[in-house]
């Protein structure tokens, strides 16, 4: 029961039981009220009812003891009417004898015995007080003696009638006051419960609107009461809230970007890993680089080899008017260039006259991102935007990564050709190993069977002449003749196994050999030679490093000899810790190796064939030249094992 | 008629040991007493036969002439040994004259100058084929460059040095760039200047004046 009251409670609005504890309160205070009042004058009412019917008894008493003693009954009877006219409230009057038989009474025809016997003197001769009840309702009837009993008893019947009418009436005044007060309440409670909860509810209001989404709204502080602490406070975690969720849609835009970052970076990194054709990967970085700056137009610079030369890689956007071309490409005083050299980001202004090609197009200006592969810019990628336009840091580094992966593709490239080169160099090279090798073939059979055959043919033919003479003074000079060819014919087949092979490398080690060979050379080529070993006493490395770096010294004094129009050479074979290096410096005219050697040519592909056979054991070949002043060539061995004889 | 030169002929070609035996037995002081076809071998027949001179070719199967000597040595220090070889390198002459033969001699002039060479060292000369001995002369002499007269080192300023150094001990100009936070161009001109201040005129007499100066360690 309680609890269905208490859920009741729950039910109802605050107003409500504002309301309901108000008249409540006044209900319950007007029937308390009414009821303790009711009591009272009841009792009071009903001891003076009681009081006065004692007191009009014994004045009935005191006035008819003389009538009684007189026996006058007329005026007995005139004092009982005349007593009860005078009292409004007595219902009856009775005159007892002192027999107790009623002398006189108003009780109109006769008198009923049971009301005579009703009440009587008390034993002492006291008056007596009896409440009857009857169709009347309550009578208080009192008796009281008269002269001391002796003359009878005088009874009078007071009735509560008109105590009662009035008590019911002031009770009903009492309980009309309570409603009106009541009403009264309700009003009050009413106006009350307004003011208090106007704002609750303006508070329910925001909180809803809140709830909807709308984090602007605020409780406007009116009291400094507890709700008006409530709306404070309420607006204190709006205030965060809004906040927060600001911070939230913050991270949220930020999030997109990143991943709409990572995105063009994933497409960048797969363009790159999937696309051999630098076309394809360059549109792409373009594209989505300009994608994400929400910029329209944009072109790629491509560092030429030669390191200062522009060529256009990509372009996006542009009429086929304002098409870059190679016309601007060459201008030093394009600001792309400081891109490239300092490998930073700039914005260039085209209105500052950096850019003659945006401004003749009308650009504001543009981004130019460098291209970075392994610290070297390779080129630039340039954003054309039409507005003044702010980049983000994010934007920037995006950009930055983009360029690398770019610049990474552009190495990729760079090394597929030079793959490539390599490969057809390497094939040209076996090529021209195999011809020559049959070429040197060739030359020995012919040097063999031209020289060294006919030479003996002819000793041949001197010694049988030799057999068949007689004359001893023709033998002679015969023998001296054939002495003679087999002398040419030794130093020949002497000179042709040299050239094969150098027999001092087998027995004597690089240096000796190289040292011979260099004198050798000096002679044959009138050169002025200058021979230094350093740090290579007794020491002999493995055959096939000797054999590389005597290849190597004898191939570049040959092109000394034919290319360099030098005086003086100089060969160095040097030991430095656990390298060997080769030197062969002339002071000839010199040239580009860089160039000489991409262009493949008879000579390239020596020096091509030069720096392959140095990398089998290991080995690098360096060519260091100057137009004017020489060239050095070195070539440098690390020494795996080395054995000292 | 004085007591005849005892040979022993070391060379694997059969053909020209038949050859020079004739050559050399058709002499009147000379006995060829025993042949071999290889070092081991001629080890052998030198220890037991103790001729006076040994005739050795270098190039021979198992062992070679040239390591061949020392054991010879070795093994019967009072035989001569005349080194007859193919071979007219400065390298080859010099390590057989270290390896302690008595003489050296081409095998293009077997017809004329063995005989000569061999008498020679059997009388305790040292026998050296002509056209090789200006080798030996030039090494003695030293080189014409070497003997004028070097500046100091001190004249050159710190850099300079550096790069003496590095370049000296065979690097590039670029290597030496790198190792003093130079560029190659750079390296260059420190060098030209430095081979101007020193007169020297090549990569090697600037290794040659290192060593001279100890501004050079072989690295061992």
């Amino acid at each position: 029961m309680s609890l269905r009251l208490l859920a009741l409670a729950d039910r109802v609005s605050i107003q409500v039981k504002i309301m309901g504890i108000v008249v409540g309160l006044v209900v319950l205070l007007g029937l308390g009220a009414t009821y303790q009042l009711h009591a009272h004058l009841a009792e009071v009412l009903g001891r003076e009812l009681d009081e006065r019917a004692v007191s009009v008894a014994r004045d009935l008493a005191a006035r008819s003891s003389d009538l009684i003693l007189t026996n006058n009954t007329y005026g007995l009877y005139e004092l009982a009417r005349d007593t009860l006219e005078n009292n409004r409230d007595v219902r009856y009057v009775i005159v007892l004898g002192s027999d107790g038989t009623p002398l006189v009474h108003t009780l109109g025809s006769a008198i009923s015995d049971a009301l005579v016997e009703a009440n009587a003197v008390t034993a002492q001769g006291r008056s007596h007080l009896e409440v009857l009840a009857t169709e009347e309702g309550l009578i208080r009837d009192v008796a009281v003696p008269i002269f001391e009993g002796y003359a009878g008893t005088a009874r009078v019947g007071l009735s509560d009638r008109r105590m009662v009418t009035e008590l019911e009436a002031s009770t009903r005044q009492l309980l009309i006051m309570t409603g009106v007060v009541s009403l009264l309440g309700l009003a009050f409670a009413y106006l009350l419960t307004i003011i208090l909860t106007r704002p609750v509810s303006e508070l329910v209001n925001v909180v809803r609107a809140v709830e909807r989404g709308d984090l602007g709204s605020r409780v406007r502080p009116r009291t400094r009461d507890e709700i008006g602490v409530l709306g404070q406070a309420f607006n204190a975690m709006a205030e965060s809230l809004a906040r927060s969720h600001r911070q939230g849609e913050e991270y949220n835009q930020r999030l997109l970007r990143r991943n709409r970052e990572l995105a063009a970076l994933n497409l960048m990194a797969s363009a790159v890993s999937q696309s051999r054709s630098l076309h394809d990967v360059l549109d792409t970085a373009l594209d989505r680089s300009l994608q994400l700056t929400a910029l329209a137009a944009g072109w790629v610079w491509l560092l030429e080899p030669d390191g200062t030369s522009l060529r256009l890689g990509a372009q996006l956007g542009f009429s086929d008017a304002g098409l870059p071309s190679s016309e601007t490409q060459g201008r030093d005083e394009c600001d792309c260039r400081a891109v490239i050299a300092s490998g930073q980001a700039r914005f260039v202004e085209s209105a500052a006259g950096r850019c003659a090609l945006l401004s003749r197009l009308g650009y504001y200006g543009h981004l130019s991102v460098p291209l970075v592969a392994k610290g070297r810019t390779l080129g630039v990628m340039n954003l054309a935007a039409a507005t003044e336009r702010e980049f983000a840091r994010e934007e920037l580094d995006i950009l930055a990564a983009i360029g690398s992966q770019i610049g990474i593709a552009l190495e990729n490239a760079r090394l597929w050709e030079e793959v490539t080169r390599k490969e057809e160099l390497r094939v040209q090279l076996l090529d021209k190993i195999i011809s020559a090798q049959e070429e040197e073939r060739k030359r020995i059979a012919r040097e063999l069977h031209d020289e060294t055959s006919q030479a003996l043919t002819s000793l041949l033919v001197t010694l049988r002449l030799m057999e068949e003479s007689s004359d001893q003074g023709e033998v002679r000079p015969r023998a001296r003749e054939a002495r003679e060819i087999a002398a040419r014919t030794l130093a020949a087949v002497h000179g042709l196994a040299r050239e094969l092979r150098p027999s001092a490398l087998d027995h004597l080690g690089l240096g000796p050999a190289l040292e011979h060979h260099a004198r050798e050379y000096a002679t044959r080529h009138r050169l002025e030679i200058d021979f230094q070993l350093t740090g290579m006493e007794g020491l002999r490395l493995p055959p096939q490093v000797e054999t590389t770096i005597y290849r190597v010294v004898q191939e570049a004094l040959t092109n000394v000899a034919r290319h360099a129009k030098a005086r003086r050479v100089a060969v160095l074979l040097e030991r430095r810790n656990d390298r060997v290096v080769g030197i062969v410096e002339d002071d000839g005219c010199g040239f580009d190796p860089k160039r000489f050697e991409m262009d493949g040519n008879e000579s390239g592909l020596g020096l091509f064939g030069m720096r392959e056979r140095a990398a089998l054991v290991g080995g690098t070949l360096t060519i260091e030249s100057c137009a004017g002043v020489g060239t050095t060539v070195f070539v440098e061995v690390p020494l795996v094992e080395v054995t000292v004889s | 008629m004085s007591k005849q030169i005892r040979v022993l002929l070391a060379d694997d070609h059969a053909v020209l040991r038949a050859g020079l035996r004739a050559l050399l037995n058709g002499q009147p002081d000379m006995e060829v007493v025993g042949e071999a076809e290889d070092g081991e071998s001629a080890i052998r027949e030198v220890t037991n036969l103790r001729p006076d001179v040994a005739l050795l070719d270098v190039n021979m199967p198992h062992l070679d002439g040239l390591a061949a000597i020392p054991r010879l040595r070795l093994a019967a220090p009072e035989v001569r040994v005349l080194v007859l070889t193919m071979y007219d390198d400065e390298g080859y002459l010099r390590r057989a004259l270290e390896n302690g033969a008595a003489g050296y001699v081409l095998k293009k002039a077997a017809d004329t100058e063995v005989m000569a060479a061999i008498r020679a060292v059997a009388r305790g000369e040292t026998y050296i084929y002509p056209s090789l001995t200006h080798l030996l002369v030039n090494r003695y002499l030293g080189r014409p460059e070497d003997a004028r007269p070097s500046l100091s080192p001190s004249g050159l300023s710190e850099r300079e040095l550096a790069v003496l150094k590095l370049l000296a001990a065979g690097y590039t100009s670029l290597q030496v760039g790198e190792q003093l936070g130079l560029s190659g161009k750079t390296v260059e001109t420190y060098k030209a200047r430095l081979m101007d201040k020193l007169s020297l005129r090549s990569r090697a007499e600037l290794v040659r004046y290192a060593l001279r100066h100890g501004l050079l360690t072989t690295g061992d």
